[in-house]
């Protein structure tokens, strides 16, 4: 099951701390962000995709998946930048003859991103998790205009 | 257009609606079959319990207007249809980015294991009456129009102010 | 002179202008440059490189390399291109020598911002690569068309907008 780098758009206040940790991690950021006209602020990074659209085009197999994840070889790698014409969220960038793309910083506990972020809006989950985070959340707003006579219901029946 | 309503009162958590979604969405329609199928039949329907209350309220899909999964997939796999409001999925265009479940406001969008791909309600295609509300022994689960339900729910409500207006002088 | 020159046969019917030569040569002597809507590749006719990395590298196999004492044989350079090439008899020497060669490729403009971001021949063969993968409908690559600090953009502004229904929500 891929983990990947999630963000709750209702908590990110736009401050780039993310895209600096990364930035600090790494030769440069693989993580974007922009405010969006009169909106929102909303980062941008690789979405591991489960059916990866990147991989397709690579002609050395550098991009893979494998083993339930997205695996990026260096060494094979041959800086043609096809694979991020492919992406349909922009999500990497060729630098130095190579990919900069998030790699969910393997050798850390949690990506630094994460560990980063003021307001938590970035998280790392998994993609079954989101639903049910959801619907609880929508169960605790339930709460506030649940008719009473629900509880009162129950009770009678026992 | 008619769509599943659901009337949270009546639900006493059986998660019957939950068996016959997995149900009709398998290769066999059996239960006993369903069991052993690859890749394994997904509920789409999601019964949640509420401890306080001691309620459970059934979630689906809402086929929202203007449906927010729709407006991000990239490949559009979820399209929503202009008239009947139904938003559809195509598993073979579905890339499992999970835009759309991270943008679906009910968490409704959940996750085919074997194919990696999204699973969501499609209202039963093939049946006059979604598996879900067919199965719900209670009619916490009905398929109606919205206006429909809204009439229902009035008869409801007056039959309840006129019990408690009797022997009251107006 | 014993340094061996080796000749580099670019071919430009199979070249898709991408890149990855210019990125991997060691000493930088394949440049590229974009003018008028057009990238353009300069390959010089010899190197005294043994890596042959250039060739390795690219993805549709367009380059070539063949040692100058075998070049006195011009049909030995014909027969591998499958046509003619344009070689140049230096005066008193009756080998070929290649002149530097440059490769043009038309540029795809971004649809939002007009910025030329990838060769036509790239975005057919990126195109080709994803259809095999995912069956989309024709123009269903929508994000084809667009740089992607622009792809970004466009996914951003959805996120952003149905964000904006979630907190009415």
């Amino acid at each position: 099951m891929p983990t990947a780098v999630y963000c709750d758009l209702s908590r990110c206040i736009g401050c780039r701390a993310c895209e600096l940790a990364c930035q600090r991690e790494n030769k440069t950021s693989r993580i974007s962000l922009e405010v969006v006209e009169g909106l929102a602020p909303v980062p941008v990074s690789c979405r591991q995709c489960e059916t990866p659209l990147c991989t397709a085009p690579c002609p050395g197999g550098a991009l893979r998946y494998e083993n339930g994840r997205l695996e990026y070889d260096a060494e094979k790698c041959t800086g043609c930048g096809l694979c991020i014409l492919a992406c349909p969220f922009g999500a990497a960038v060729l630098k130095g003859g190579v990919i900069e793309r998030c790699d969910f910083c393997p050798e850390k506990e949690i990506p630094v991103c994460v560990a980063t972020c003021p307001t938590a809006a970035l998280f790392c989950a998994e993609a079954e998790s989101f639903g049910k985070n959801i619907r609880h959340r929508n169960v605790e707003k339930m709460k506030k205009i649940l008719d009473p006579s629900i509880a009162a219901g129950r009770e009678g029946r026992r | 257009m008619k769509e599943v309503l659901i009337r949270p009162e009546l639900c006493m958590g059986c998660r019957s609606c939950e068996i016959a979604c997995a149900v009709e969405h398998s290769e066999s329609k059996n239960l006993f079959a369903a069991i052993m199928e690859k890749p394994t039949p997904q509920k789409r329907i999601y019964v949640e319990y509420v401890p306080e209350y001691n309620a459970a309220i059934p979630m689906t899909c809402r086929h929202c207007e203007d449906a927010p999964c729709t407006t991000v997939c990239p490949t559009k796999a979820l399209k929503q249809d202009e008239i009947t409001r139904v938003v559809t999925h195509s598993t073979d265009l579905c890339i499992g980015c999970w835009a759309c479940s991270m943008v679906c406001n009910y968490g409704v969008i959940g996750r085919q294991k074997e194919a990696r791909v999204a699973v969501k309600c499609n209202l039963c295609p093939g049946r006059e009456i979604p598996a879900c509300v067919e199965a719900c022994p209670t009619n916490a689960l009905v398929f109606l129009e919205v206006k429909k339900l809204s009439g229902v729910k009035r008869t409801e409500a007056a039959l309840k102010l006129a019990r408690g207006m009797q022997g009251k002088a107006l | 002179m014993n340094e061996r020159i080796r000749l580099i046969i670019a071919d430009e019917k199979k070249c898709i202008g991408c890149r990855a030569c210019t990125s991997v040569c060691p000493e930088g002597i394949i440049h590229f440059s974009e003018e008028g809507g057009m990238r353009n590749i300069q390959f010089p006719g010899s190197c005294t490189l043994n890596c042959e990395l250039c060739a390795l590298n690219c993805p549709e196999n367009a380059i070539m390399f063949l040692l100058r004492e075998e070049s006195n044989i011009e049909e030995n350079i014909e027969g591998k291109l499958g046509g003619k090439l344009e070689g140049e008899k230096k005066a008193g020497e009756n080998r070929v020598l290649l002149p530097d060669r440059i490769i043009s490729l038309k540029l795809m403009p971004c649809r939002k911002c007009g910025a030329t971001f990838a060769t036509l021949k790239e975005i057919e063969k990126v195109r080709k690569a994803i259809s095999e993968k995912v069956p989309l409908p024709s123009g269903g690559d929508f994000w084809m068309e667009l740089c992607p600090g622009c792809r970004r953009g466009t996914f951003r502004e959805k996120e952003a907008k149905t964000l904006l229904m979630t907190r009415k929500f």
